[in-house]
């Protein structure tokens, strides 16, 4: 099990279409002949600058967005199967950027219970859900609370229990952290991380964020609707001066191990932590 | 003389009820003209009520603003004038745009200060290259333009003005690394053409780092600390104590120096690249 493929897509193709002046259809390609494997319980980041094509790589995942061309499946289904895609949506849940738009009901627990009640679940089942995914996000104790008096990072904990109630086996976030504040960032970041390892819940997490995303599995990183960097943190991020140019942030630890070896300094250009950076800066010291 | 000053000011939050509570209080402080103070602290603890008290939105309960020599409610005029010579610039911004062209947008503010269409036109384009957008933009429904544009247009809106101290409350929020990058660099040459002072309310460390001269810290709406970028950063256990975190480069510094390092302080990459080289230099 632990090499099945969740998420598939296969040299998928997509471009908005809109009316340009001329009354012809304009077509601006975002997503590009773009392959890609998500297997069953990985934590997969990816980064990539505004307008690369990672938020249609977002709506693509569970059917919001169909391909032109290419396919994309989603636990053996396509996407463009019609007569699939409640199945793709109990499959895959996704949580937004900003925590006011995704919330619907006046109480924390009728929010969280709204996918579940769409889903036909019975009562005593729905209660249930709902208690669990708000023990998973640590929100049990503001079952009761109004969702406009909670913090950001509690409203996108909120979303993201409503997700896990319908029993998806993936999560996509689009820059769920964007619009919270440190604190909120930490308190989500834990709830993600949670949800991986102890229910291997597939996660794929759309950020700007680096030191959210040295904590993957592995780290994709797009240009131009493509992927330009593909693997673990480490050998992803020591590509310091092509993510510079793709207007991407490096760890800090990672950039003054790269700006010290090109200066001529002896240290590795893996590097991802301040732990790892001071040791190495230490040694190479001591060496001297 | 400070351009702008806070003496004993609080501010209470449903005033008269039983969930009345202090949104900030006991607020002393004096800001040199031309200085870029980073205002930090977590959410909650009083930073965008402080600064909506410097332009006269919110009205102190207690103490005194005063703007340039003025106390900014010691009259009417004072009022208005405050309104114009401190320009305050909201969180997401862009949600505020809200005319037909980016022209007519940025021209909002200076219109409503009774100038003349010459010098409207004159303080829209300087806005506008200030901020980094071009001409060609200026015709454009704001609606059409990228967030970190709309962003840029938005607070060309508030430079517009030309005021004496700008206030921008957390200006990179929500945009990626490139679009940050970009605001960061507009206010910094900004200021230094300008000569303005600038306040910069941020939930980055490393950004308040790299940009500014002073560091002013909230906690529990009061003012912690407030001090240059390196007395403040260097207090890095008190920091954390109130929740704020040290750039990763510091903490780095930190593990070097408990290691017997003698190597200083940095808060960005640049100086603390510096620091290691010298020191590598040295000993070879």
């Amino acid at each position: 099990m632990k090499d099945k493929v969740i998420i598939k897509f296969d040299n998928v193709s997509f471009a908005y279409k809109a009316i340009a002046d001329d009354d012809e259809m304009a077509a601006t390609a975002v997503v590009d002949g773009f392959s890609l494997d998500v297997p069953e319980g990985q934590f997969l980041a990816v980064l990539g600058h505004n307008g690369c094509g990672k938020s249609t790589i977002a709506k693509l995942m569970n059917g919001i967005l169909v391909p032109d061309s290419g396919k994309v499946t989603v636990d053996g289904m396509s996407t463009s199967d019609d007569e699939k895609i409640i199945d793709i949506r109990r499959t895959v849940g996704m949580v937004f950027q900003n925590p006011d738009n995704q919330i619907v009901a006046t109480i924390v627990e009728d929010d969280v219970a709204f996918g579940p009640e769409n889903l036909g679940v019975p009562p005593e089942e729905i209660r249930k859900r709902v208690d669990d995914a708000l023990e998973a996000v640590g929100m049990y104790e503001f079952r009761g609370r109004e969702p406009h008096r909670l913090s950001g990072g509690q409203k996108q904990r909120v979303a993201i229990a409503g997700v896990i109630a319908m029993n998806t086996k993936c999560v996509v976030m689009d820059e769920p952290t964007a619009m919270l504040d440190p604190h909120g960032r930490q308190e989500v970041m834990d709830a993600i991380r949670m949800l991986n390892k102890e229910r291997g819940i597939t996660v794929v997490l759309i950020t700007h964020y680096m030191d959210e995303a040295v904590k993957a599995d592995r780290v994709v990183v797009m240009d131009k609707g493509k992927i330009v960097l593909d693997g673990e943190p480490r050998m992803v991020f020591k590509n310091v001066e092509k993510l510079k140019a793709l207007g991407l942030d490096v760890p800090q630890a990672t950039e003054l191990a790269y700006r010290l070896r090109k200066s001529g300094f002896p240290i590795a250009d893996d590097i991802l932590d301040e732990e790892e950076c001071a040791s190495a800066i230490l040694r190479a010291l001591e060496v001297k | 003389m400070p351009i702008l000053s806070a003496k004993g000011v609080a501010h209470l939050y449903n005033k008269g009820t039983p969930s009345q509570s202090k949104a900030i209080y006991d607020i002393n402080i004096d800001i040199e003209e031309g200085e870029l103070v980073g205002i930090i602290g977590h959410t909650g603890s009083g930073k965008s009520t402080l600064v909506q008290h410097f332009n006269g939105i919110l009205k102190p309960e207690c103490g005194q603003i005063i703007v340039d020599g003025t106390d900014i409610w010691s009259s009417k005029k004072a009022t208005r004038e405050a309104r114009f010579k401190v320009g305050l610039c909201f969180q997401y911004p862009e949600y505020q745009l809200f005319e037909e062209t980016v022209y007519k947008d940025i021209s909002f503010g200076p219109k409503n200060m009774g100038l003349s269409e010459e010098e409207i036109d004159k303080r829209v384009q300087l806005a506008a290259e200030y901020v980094g957008l071009p001409k060609s933009l200026l015709d454009k429904s704001p609606f059409d333009l990228s967030g970190g544009e709309k962003r840029r247009a938005a607070i060309a809106g508030v430079i517009a003005m030309q005021p004496k101290v700008l206030i921008l409350d957390e200006p990179t929020a929500g945009l990626d690394p490139r679009g940050r990058d970009k605001i960061l660099e507009m206010i910094k040459s900004y200021r230094e053409k300008t000569g303005s002072t600038v306040l910069l309310v941020s939930h980055s460390m490393e950004d308040v780092a790299k940009i500014a001269t002073k560091v002013l810290v909230m906690n529990n709406a009061r003012v912690e600390m407030y001090g240059t970028v390196d007395e403040i950063y260097s207090r890095s256990e008190e920091l954390r104590e109130i929740g704020l975190n040290v750039p990763q480069v510091s903490k780095i510094f930190e593990i070097l120096k408990k290691s017997g390092l003698n190597i200083g302080s940095a808060y960005t990459v640049e100086k603390a690249a510096e620091r290691i080289l010298s020191l590598g230099g040295a000993s070879v």
